[in-house]
């Protein structure tokens, strides 16, 4: 729980994904192939230009007023480029269809020269090698990561990609309703919480939490864990106990009382929490999921140095922490929790939410889902057909 | 008047042009002499040179680098594994540290059977020192094990710092003594003998020599001022004298790339790990056996880090035998890539150094829990990411490695047929080239 009191977002990052989005990514990106052009356009993309066009989610960067310009135009004005921001990606299979599959996957020069997808797509496009190496020596803030950040087995060192900002996948409960307080993920299958308990609409998270619950790390899934965890699922939907499959939508429920308690995004959470300062944010004793979204740069983007200046600006610890302020996600920056402090007045205050800066012994307890590609399409398969008994 | 008769006619002829065909009969047998010599000779010297850029790029070369990653491995798994029993004794194990344990161990063993796999039955020393550290693996896993399953606190400890002590006093000497095995095949094989090669260059330009002198003698007696085929052949003799130089020195700067350029870095970036590793368990340790730690000196030695990053980026010439460990690093990077991260890797050094440093003055205070808790918790972020960087450094070292070697494959792959065909050509060339010559007196 927080006691800050966070600026409203207009709209939460997640909040346009919606159900069955990530099966019909699981079947979109089976079906792709391929790799991008090398070659000359490597030393073009070094280049000299004047252009950077960056995709991301939607409100998610500081927009700036009349009179304090945000992050996009400072940066405009610091490197004398035109910045094309498009906060177009609505969500991963969207985005996938829409900007990556059709793009790369034909030798088309790519739309973007950032793209910042979920970790998971950005690992897809890694395999495909649709992505190139970060051009580290143009980056010096990459020493900026967060180490947790660096020990993913698919980018072990983060040379692909440099994270944008990350979660927790954790529990929300109305502690009105539920009675008593909530620790562990096992709460969530109390009988007494029957058909008032909600999931998170996510495989990989909603899985990653039950392989937590039975004693397993949801960042080495195998199939055995991951049957197990679904197993359980399954045996919990058939028997009345999870309620709803939900994405954001779990914070209007946890709202009007259809809900008690709910796998929830901390984000949204803390947003829900300007209305409900009543409702419980925790992170399960067992441990919680942490994702992120991720900037990389497309294979065959000819603003290669341009990009480059881009992630090294926002790794600058002031312009992260005047993001997080906005955004108030957890950031993977190094130095944000001072900047903030030093910022004063309610960014002052972020530095103090736990759910933004987890101390060390939470952090412990915070895994990123490890799933391949071919696991999850297995999975979220699965998990399609155990969502839809419900 | 004297009438001649057809015997004395035939007697008393003149005999140049048969002279001149005995001579170009003469010259014909010392080319393919020469020539079958010359073909003796660089086979020897290409099959010398293919046999040594094979030993170094299939054995040598990569016995040292999966020696160096079960080293890597040993220390990451000696230090996850105590540190995964230092937060099992204050509540739940780490899983993290125990996936880490897991992992570096898998990782220690297929390294193991690499080396097996590309030194086992080349000498009798390097197959005892397997079996050795084999055996001893299994040892230390069970006392890991062993320590992991039982509740008794001080068992359990005393049972860890036996399988530490079991990697330090078995198992690191005996990697030491194979490395130096590799190390030597490395150095040998990498400068290979220059007797055959200057048998065969000789003997190349001796065959040139030849087929020039002949090909000058076929110019002044004959009205054709070049005679082709003898011109063909010579240019195939030179071509081969110089294609053969050229493909020693490429091979022999290729190797020298590896070592200096790859290998070199590969070496003090494994010295950097295994001494932060074995900083990490001597910590772990501590914490578990209530003992103060005296830390080593930091790898940057009296440098400050911003004195430190400020050479690497501006590639300040360092003295390689009085620079720290960091520095030398630094200096070996030879690319602005590897600069970019040589000088991440100095910052998140010094991020688990300092928090390093802060554990060992907590246990220097009586503070054992309070060092233990600090240990695993910021310090082994930190410790994480500088683990990480490290390793994509050595990732970009081995690629570089390696990818030096595999040139030497492409470089000697066809020199011994190259050479053969080319001197058998030549040879053909130069046997008709006298043949027409010989067909004119007849």
């Amino acid at each position: 729980m927080t006691d800050l009191a966070p600026t409203r977002l207009p709209v939460g990052r997640r909040s346009i994904l919606r159900a069955g989005a990530v099966g019909a990514a699981g079947a979109l990106l089976a079906a792709c192939g391929g790799a991008g052009v090398r070659g000359l356009a490597e030393v073009e993309a070094f280049r000299s230009t004047r252009d950077l066009r960056i995709l991301n989610w939607s409100d998610y960067i500081d927009p700036g007023g009349p009179d304090s310009p945000g992050t996009v135009a400072l940066a405009r004005e610091a490197f004398e480029i035109d910045i094309r921001y498009e906060p177009l990606w609505e969500d991963n299979a969207g985005g996938w269809a829409e900007f990556i599959e059709p793009v790369f996957g034909s030798g088309r020069p790519p739309t973007h020269d950032i793209i910042t997808p979920t970790f998971w797509v950005a690992r897809r496009m890694l395999e495909r090698g649709w992505i190139r190496p970060l051009p580290l020596e143009l980056i010096p803030n990459h020493a900026n990561i967060d180490p947790a950040y660096l020990t993913l087995d698919w980018d072990r060192g983060a040379a692909h990609q440099m994270p944008w900002q990350a979660g927790i996948t954790g529990i929300a409960y109305d502690p009105a309703l539920t009675g008593r307080p909530l620790n562990s993920i096992e709460d969530l299958f109390d009988p007494e919480l029957a058909g008032r308990v909600g999931f998170i609409g996510e495989m990989s998270e909603a899985v990653g939490m039950m392989m937590l619950a039975n004693g397993h790390d949801p960042s080495r899934p195998t199939e055995e864990t991951t049957t197990r965890a679904l197993d359980r699922i399954e045996f919990a939907v058939r028997a009345g106990q999870i309620g709803a499959f939900t994405f954001n939508e779990f914070t209007d429920q946890l709202a009007d009382g259809t809900l008690a308690a709910a796998m929830a995004w901390s984000g949204d959470t803390v947003q829900l929490q300007l209305d409900r300062p009543d409702m419980e944010f925790i992170i399960p004793e067992e441990g919680a999921i942490r994702w992120f979204d991720t900037m990389v740069i497309s294979d065959g983007s000819p603003n290669v140095a341009n990009a480059a200046k881009w992630m090294n600006y926002v790794y600058e610890p002031e312009v992260a922490a005047r993001i997080t302020s906005f955004v108030q996600y957890i950031s993977p920056v190094l130095g944000v929790r001072d900047a903030l402090d030093d910022l004063g007045g309610e960014s002052a205050a972020l530095a103090e939410n736990p759910i933004l800066f987890p101390d060390d012994e939470t952090a412990q307890r915070l895994f990123t889902w490890g799933g391949d590609e071919a696991l999850d399409t297995e999975l979220e398969a699965r998990f399609a057909e155990i969502s839809n008994l419900q | 008047m004297t009438t001649a008769t057809q015997s004395d006619l035939r007697l008393a002829r003149p005999h140049p042009p048969s002279t001149t065909a005995r001579s170009y009969r003469r010259a014909g047998l010392i080319v393919a002499v020469l020539a079958l010599a010359a073909m003796v000779a660089a086979w020897l010297f290409t099959n010398e040179l293919r046999t040594s850029s094979d030993e170094v790029r299939t054995t040598a070369g990569p016995v040292l680098v999966a020696l160096q990653d079960l080293n890597s491995s040993l220390a990451e798994s000696d230090s996850a594994a105590s540190a995964a029993f230092l937060t099992s004794i204050e509540g739940e194990e780490n899983r993290a540290q125990r996936g880490s344990y897991e992992a570096a161990s898998d990782r220690g063993a297929r390294a193991l059977v690499e080396v097996a796999t590309l030194a086992g039955g080349r000498s009798d020393e390097v197959d005892a020192d397997l079996r050795s550290i084999n055996a001893d693996l299994g040892r230390r896993a069970g006392l890991f094990e062993a320590a992991r399953s039982t509740d008794d606190t001080e068992r359990g400890t005393k049972r860890v710092v036996e399988a530490l002590e079991i990697t330090r006093d078995d198992i690191r000497p005996r990697i030491a003594s194979i490395q130096e095995w590799a190390q030597a095949r490395f150095d040998t094989e990498s400068k290979p003998g220059t007797t055959w090669s200057l048998v065969a260059l000789a003997s190349l330009a001796l065959l040139a020599a030849a087929v020039l002198g002949v090909f000058v003698f076929a110019a002044f007696r004959s009205r054709r001022i070049v005679n082709v085929p003898l011109a063909l052949s010579l240019a195939l003799v030179i071509g081969l004298f110089t294609h053969l130089i050229a493909s020693f020195a490429a091979d022999t700067e290729a190797l020298d790339r590896s070592n200096e350029g790859g290998y070199r870095s590969i070496d003090l970036l494994s010295q950097l790990q295994a001494r932060a590793y074995q900083e990490r368990s001597a910590l772990s340790v501590g914490a578990l056996t209530s003992d103060s730690v005296e830390l080593e000196e930091s790898s940057l030695g009296d440098i400050e880090l911003p004195t430190l990053i400020e050479a690497i980026r501006n590639e300040a010439a360092m003295d390689p035998r009085e620079a720290p460990l960091m520095a030398r690093i630094g200096g070996a990077a030879d690319s602005p890539r590897e600069r970019a991260v040589a000088v991440e890797l100095a910052i998140r050094y010094v991020r688990y150094r300092t928090g390093a440093e802060d554990v060992a003055a907590t246990l220097d205070r009586g503070d054992f829990v309070g060092a233990g808790q600090t240990l695993s918790g910021s310090t082994a972020a930190d410790f994480a990411g500088f683990n990480a960087t490290l390793d994509n450094a050595l990732a970009d070292n081995r690629a570089q490695f390696s990818d030096a070697l595999d040139a030497t494959d492409d470089l000697t792959r066809f020199l011994t047929p190259v050479s053969i065909a080319a001197l058998l050509g030549a040879l053909v060339l130069a046997w008709i080239g006298v043949g027409q010559r010989l067909r004119d007196f007849r």
